[in-house]
């Protein structure tokens, strides 16, 4: 019996175990059934929380308590990537959400929640008709640099960025950029930059300090700096507000530098989170821990929920499932192209032209590699990925 | 710019990574007849947004915190979602509260059985739960009824599904009958050799030196098209005339009539008298065979709901399997039409065979003798 194999098996078995769960009585009144994510529960329980419900319920059409409460939820849907929070907000916000004409603080909210539906074009139309009128809104241009980033388009995106200087910090700015830049070909010059901007600026607001940290890791990492991006994780992580997209891409930096050990350390108790579940088990499958054949059964149920509701969020996640915990790449391939078509970061190319050196799709990895030289991306990872199609195994 | 616009802005710009699942809730619907057996399951994440169940606010919901809420939560969820049969609302009855796990978490399940005042065919299901406190809510459906089984996802935009089982039983039916119709005339070798002693001397012509053998295969084709169509015809309008009860004959005389028909086409391919107008013969009796497929097709069970359905789909699942006969039959008879033993062999030795076979047919149907079981 070969890998692939052994692991259809265990994958197969532990479907089994799952389907044979049964609706049940529990036997004990104070048996816990679930627990509430802490944040919620202390939030929820706040008087100020309460407050404002009591407020929006008498006056759901009164527009300050609303623009608080919605704010609240779409900052916890951020810290807890749960869009469970989003749809609160939304809710709220329903009073006002089909009216053409907006503030901009309101079509702001409503570009964040289009945005994180994958509803970009709703997003950039919201984000458009405020910066019509005010070419240098901070917040429009931050939010359409960040969907331009991810979609590939750094020339939009650093013009946006650019925007930033007039109107706020040059730090801003210059954070703003750093990926899209970096991306484009001047992955060098910005490390640089960022770097000694942030060994030299005192003090910054926590949450602005692990985005800058976890931006500089990052181009540290496609530039090859594989030390320096490990102590700029670090330094992010050290600063001890929690950031998901930290965690995440941390992990998927330790996976590639083999360090599954690290990686189970970072996000054991992460299991909650689908993404970090992911990168969970793939940091099981290197170390052959018996955790794997539960956490792959609760990834592709977790899959098949989102499927089922119609959702294509999840695409590049269940890609790299499909592929490296399933050793499917036609499925794979098809996935993460479908990916690709709207949201374009590193990992999205990565998994990308791993599933179509696997699915030996040369067209497609050609279509790739033209769009980064287009780009002028360096990445070094790129080059260990493709270095695998004439070997043709692949890691992490 | 101050600190707390820059934490809002940061909250903006991270990167998008959903990693929990969206909020949904599960409905089966079990349908059969008049009844309906459900089951809901409810997050209870969702249920602690709606109804706040963690009342000492420890941060963990307890099954006495789910138990004590259980009318509270019926009230709130069963007023949420409405299940009609057409017109009629179908009453519901609650049944156990229990739990279950799914990938993300604990649900509580809603056991519930429903009865509408008539057969279910025509089901409307109406969802309106968490819809006003989270648009991205999803209301995912599993209704079945017998084999057909329907997966919906209801959304505020899309909130409400009509199902139409009579329309599907329809199909289902048709497709029944249709390998029913085939399966009888398979099994009905009185019927089978009715129209085989019809079409034998097809690929032959007759002449004062007898049977010679036919030369152009676009006659022998001809001769088979009309002898299948007016047979076709004519079992048609019988079988019609018969399950509409518009007329009837005792069933002694139909069969009778079958096997009388089986030695008047057999005879005549020894003894030819009627090869010219062979077609007319198959209408004739054709006439006959139509009541006897009737008589099957009533034994089938008939709703008059399903009338239509199962009476097209019957009859074409008789043309199927005649066409398949004949598509078998033809080329063969065809190839070999020129050998004397079809004609010595086939044609006569074989339709003197029939005619005893068919005669004690007649005598057993019409005088109620046993000769084939003792």
């Amino acid at each position: 019996m070969n890998a692939s194999q052994n692991l259809l098996l265990i994958l197969l078995l532990a479907i089994l175990e799952t389907i044979q769960a049964k609706p049940f009585i529990p036997e004990y009144d104070n048996q816990v059934l679930e627990r509430l994510p802490g944040q919620l529960f202390q939030s929820e329980s706040s008087a100020k929380i309460k407050q404002l419900k009591t407020q929006i319920k008498s006056h759901p059409n009164d527009w300050s308590p609303a623009s608080q409460l919605a704010q609240h939820y779409i900052d916890l849907a951020k810290t807890q990537a749960d869009p469970r929070y989003m749809g609160y907000a939304q809710a709220i916000l329903n009073p006002w959400w089909q009216k053409p004409q907006q503030s901009s603080q309101a079509l702001i909210m409503r570009a964040v929640i289009r945005q994180n539906a994958h509803d970009f074009k709703g997003a950039i139309e919201d984000l458009d008709q405020i910066l019509n009128v005010q070419p240098g809104h901070v917040q429009a241009n931050l939010i359409k640099a960040t969907i331009a980033t991810v979609q590939g388009n750094y020339p939009l995106a650093i013009q946006h960025c650019r925007q930033l200087m007039r109107r706020s910090s040059m730090f801003l700015a210059l954070v703003c950029q750093s990926t899209p830049a970096s991306l484009s070909g001047n992955a060098e010059i910005t490390y640089k930059l960022v770097h000694q901007i942030l060994s030299t600026t005192a003090s910054m607001p926590e949450k602005q300090n692990v985005w800058a940290w976890t931006s500089l890791a990052e181009n540290a990492w496609r530039l090859g700096y594989f030390n320096a991006a490990d102590q700029h994780f670090q330094s992010a992580l050290k600063i001890g507000v929690r950031d998901n997209y930290l965690l995440r891409v941390y992990a998927d930096f330790l996976l590639q530098q083999h360090r599954p050990h690290d990686v189970i350390k970072l996000i054991a108790s992460e299991t909650r989170i689908d993404s970090l579940l992911l990168r969970l088990a793939l940091a099981e499958q290197m170390t052959l821990s018996e955790q794997l054949s539960n956490h792959i059964a609760l990834l592709n149920e977790r899959f098949e929920a989102n499927r089922n509701r119609g959702s294509s969020l999840h695409k590049g996640d269940e890609a790299r499932f499909r592929l490296l915990l399933l050793n499917q790449p036609q499925t794979a391939l098809q996935l993460a192209r479908q990916n690709w078509q709207f949201q374009r970061e590193s990992a999205d190319t990565y998994i990308l032209l791993q599933s179509a050196i696997a699915a030996n799709d040369s067209e497609m990895i050609q279509k790739v590699k033209h769009w980064l030289s287009e780009q002028g991306t360096e990445d070094v990872l790129i080059k260990q990925i493709l270095a695998t199609q004439r070997s043709k195994g692949y890691e992490f | 710019m101050n600190s707390k616009l820059l934490l809002f802005l940061l909250m903006l710009i991270s990167p998008l990574v959903w990693s929990h699942k969206s909020s949904d809730s599960f409905i089966n619907l079990a349908v059969t007849n008049e009844t309906i057996v459900g089951r809901w399951d409810i997050a209870l994440r969702d249920l602690e947004y709606a109804l706040a169940l963690d009342v000492d606010a420890d941060g963990a919901i307890t099954w006495s915190e789910l138990r004590t809420r259980f009318q509270e939560i019926k009230n709130y969820a069963f007023s949420r979602l409405q299940v009609n049969n057409g017109p009629d609302e179908c009453i519901r009855k609650s049944g156990l509260l229990q739990v279950d796990h799914h990938s993300d978490g604990a649900y509580a399940v809603l056991n519930f059985n429903m009865r509408c005042s008539s057969n279910i065919d025509q089901l409307t299901v109406e969802y309106q739960l968490l819809f006003d406190l989270d648009p991205t809510h999803r209301g995912l459906v599993q209704i079945s009824n017998g084999d057909n089984s329907k997966f919906i996802v209801l959304s505020p935009e899309n909130p409400q599904i009509t199902i139409d089982f009579s329309r599907s039983n329809q199909w289902q039916t048709f497709r029944q009958f249709v390998t029913e119709g085939i399966w009888h005339i398979w099994i009905g070798y009185d019927h089978i050799l009715f129209l085989l002693c019809l079409l034998l001397p097809s690929v032959v012509r007759k002449t004062t030196l007898g049977w010679v053998q036919s030369d152009h295969f676009t006659n022998t084709l001809w001769q088979v098209g009309k002898i299948v169509t007016a047979f076709t015809l004519a079992h048609s309008i019988t079988l019609l005339l018969a399950v509409l009860q518009l007329v009837s004959l005792p069933s002694r005389l139909v069969e009778s009539a079958i096997a009388f028909s089986v030695i008047v086409v057999a005879v005549n391919n020894v003894y030819p008298f009627f090869s010219e107008r062979a077609w007319f013969v198959a209408f004739m009796f054709g006439l006959i065979h139509g009541f006897g497929f009737a008589s099957v097709l009533t034994n089938l069970g008939l709703t008059s709901a399903s009338l239509g359905a199962s009476l097209l789909g019957f009859n074409i699942g008789v043309e199927i399997g005649q066409l398949v006969i004949v598509s078998i039959f033809l080329p063969i008879a065809y190839q070999l039409r020129s050998y004397w033993f079809y004609k010595r062999v086939i044609l006569h030795a074989g339709s003197q065979v029939i005619i005893v076979l068919a005669m004690a047919w007649f005598l057993q149907r019409a005088f109620d003798l046993s000769i084939f079981d003792a």
